[in-house]
């Protein structure tokens, strides 16, 4: 099974910190601003500020615990593109379910 | 009219400043601006992303078909990758970006050999369109790097790099690497000047612990804080409904997405969106004497609101913090003026010479809001709002500058508030920029001298829209 991207766990966790963002979860999902990964954390459509980003991080570390030390280096700057945090998070899921895959076979050839 | 002549010539110089684009304008290249194959064969993570210089026009529907693709080919072996169409044919548009496209490749066919490090890839034609709705339309190819398990950490190094080199956001109370002079009318016949700085690191290497320094200095009468701080603070932050969120997830997880959006959207009617605990220390001075100088410890609790939109409209927010308890504790670490106060009054220097450990509560509340409308038939396109307050009650007492004399000769204890506010007022907003009027006030007393302060400033500003956040390129 493919690895998920975190796009939409990104999305929603602007979504729990803003009313101004919106994600329908559809089938398909989408997100009200439909530009939202465009944008910066501070951007008048978004209204997150630097404290907020706090706020952002913790509900994402709930929304993908198992890469919860890499956000947490996520910096606090509402000045981040959404597309660059969400890429950030691609990323960290890649390589933890790269780490994961490794330490299955490490297990299973213990095994044999 | 000193006031006066001065704003006009500050004015005229900001006029003078070029105007940029504006946020979300595109970059008008109309090309690709990055391209990367993540290749994770064996949890079956094999696809392009294509990340374009400007929004796509996704009305055009045979741009996302895999038959507009001349070639995915990888270097430098030259392998021809296939892409893996949905059930219409089409590659996949990505949430929230319609700048990016997600291309599947196709396992069963040809791959990428170990030795290969980057990809190449050409559309035969791509349309792009504005944000005043002009269409463009170009083939485009663009080349990228492979993702792998091998470079996998290199890759993730590097986006993290990216995300520490964004420049820091000014943001009201939060303000990082800001500093700005300005012209200040208090009590006093003249208007004089000032200065306000913010210093915050959040990049100190331990997590949760912040360092920032704050100034505030104006020489006018009774314009003057004469407030300097540097401090250490250790923040622990509590989110308010957790276990939805918790179970949210677990919901959207299992493939329950009626039941997580129920939960998300319960969420929504919240208000309140966490709870910071912050611990730490400072050490104030008086702005830039540092005759009078405390170290303070102190905690204080913040609740945080969700931003929530103006009257249901999202043409506006607001959101607001309170402090609803805090507590300051230390000793005060110098008083230079203990020899004039002698000279004026004995009774003085006794009480001043008193002055050692500090002991202060703490509460306080912040409000922001942020109205944009250009099409409102309402004089002022643009509002912004923030609103601060912080009230102290000393339990001991503290020196206390004054006015008279100009020394800080006196003490003092009991109440002691302070409110400053900001507010500006945009007649015209538009890509250009912004004009409008901007008022500013402080009123009270701040550490730790407790100079009193009412002062009041009123500007014309222009502001180019470089100050707005940018779209991504």
């Amino acid at each position: 099974m493919a690895t998920e991207d975190g796009r939409l766990k990104v999305a929603l966790a602007i979504d729990n910190t803003s009313d101004l963002v919106t994600v329908s979860l559809g089938p398909p999902a989408t997100v009200d601003p439909n530009d939202l990964f465009i944008r910066q954390f501070n951007d008048p459509k978004v209204g997150i500020d630097n404290e907020q980003m706090r706020d952002f991080k913790e509900r994402l570390k709930i929304f993908l615990p198992k890469i919860a030390s890499d956000i947490d280096q996520i910096p606090e700057n509402s000045n981040l593109i959404i597309e660059d945090v969400a890429e950030f998070v691609r990323l960290a899921l890649l390589k933890q379910a790269a780490n994961s895959e490794f330490n299955f076979h490490i297990a299973a050839k213990k095994m044999k | 009219m000193r006031i006066l002549s001065r704003l006009s010539v500050c004015l005229l110089l900001l006029s003078l400043l070029p105007v940029n684009s504006s946020a979300q304008v595109a970059t008008k290249e109309y090309k690709i601006s990055a391209v990367s194959l993540t290749f994770f064969r064996a949890t079956g993570d094999v696809y392009l992303d294509v990340t374009f210089t400007d929004n796509l026009d996704l009305t055009h529907v045979e741009d996302l078909s895999v038959t507009n693709i001349i070639s995915i080919k990888t270097q430098p072996n030259g392998i021809d990758l296939t892409p893996l169409p949905n059930s219409s044919g089409n590659v996949q548009t990505v949430l929230g970006n319609p700048r990016k496209l997600r291309i599947p490749i196709d396992q069963t066919k040809k791959l990428p050999t170990d030795d290969d490090t980057k990809v190449d890839i050409c559309f035969r034609a791509i349309h792009f369109i504005d944000a005043d709705m002009t269409p463009h339309v170009s083939g485009v190819c663009g080349t990228g790097d492979l993702i792998t398990p091998g470079n996998i950490n290199a890759k993730l190094a590097l986006q993290l790099k990216k995300l520490e080199d964004t420049p820091q956001a000014k943001s009201s109370d939060e303000k990082n690497i800001f500093a700005s002079g300005f012209t200040t009318k208090g009590e006093g016949e003249d208007a004089e000047g000032g200065a306000e700085i913010h210093l915050n690191s959040k990049d100190l290497g331990v997590p949760n612990l912040f360092a920032a320094l704050h100034l505030l200095k104006g020489t006018g009468e009774n314009a003057d804080p004469k407030n300097f701080e540097l401090e250490l603070k250790h923040r622990t932050t509590f989110i308010f409904g957790r276990k939805n969120l918790a179970a949210a997830r677990d919901a959207l997880d299992a493939g329950n997405t009626a039941l997580a959006q129920g939960l998300i959207e319960d969420y929504r009617k919240r208000i309140f969106s966490s709870i910071h605990v912050d611990l730490g220390g400072k050490l104030e001075a008086e702005a830039l004497g540092f005759d009078v100088a405390n170290f303070v410890g102190e905690g204080n609790i913040k609740i945080l609101s969700r931003t929530k939109t103006l009257f249901g409209s999202k043409s506006g927010f607001y959101k607001f913090r309170l402090i609803p308890a805090g507590l300051e504790a230390g000793y005060n670490l110098g008083k230079t003026d203990e020899a004039a106060a002698a000279a004026i009054d004995p009774k003085l220097a006794e009480q001043l010479a008193e002055v050692d450990w500090i002991t202060r509560f703490k509460a306080g509340a912040g409000f922001t809001l942020f109205y944009r409308n250009v099409e409102s038939k309402l004089p002022f396109k643009r509002i912004e709002v923030d609103l601060q307050g912080v009230y102290r009650y000393l339990f001991s007492r503290e020196v206390k500058f004054d006015e008279t004399t100009k020394k800080n000769i006196l003490t003092d204890k009991g109440h002691k508030p302070w409110f400053q506010g900001d507010l500006k007022f945009f007649l015209a907003d538009s890509d250009r920029g912004k004009v409008g009027f901007k008022l500013t006030f402080n009123r009270g007393s701040l550490p730790p001298v407790f100079a009193q302060t009412k002062s009041f400033q009123f500007g014309l500003i222009f502001e180019t829209s470089e100050d707005e956040p940018k779209a991504n390129p």
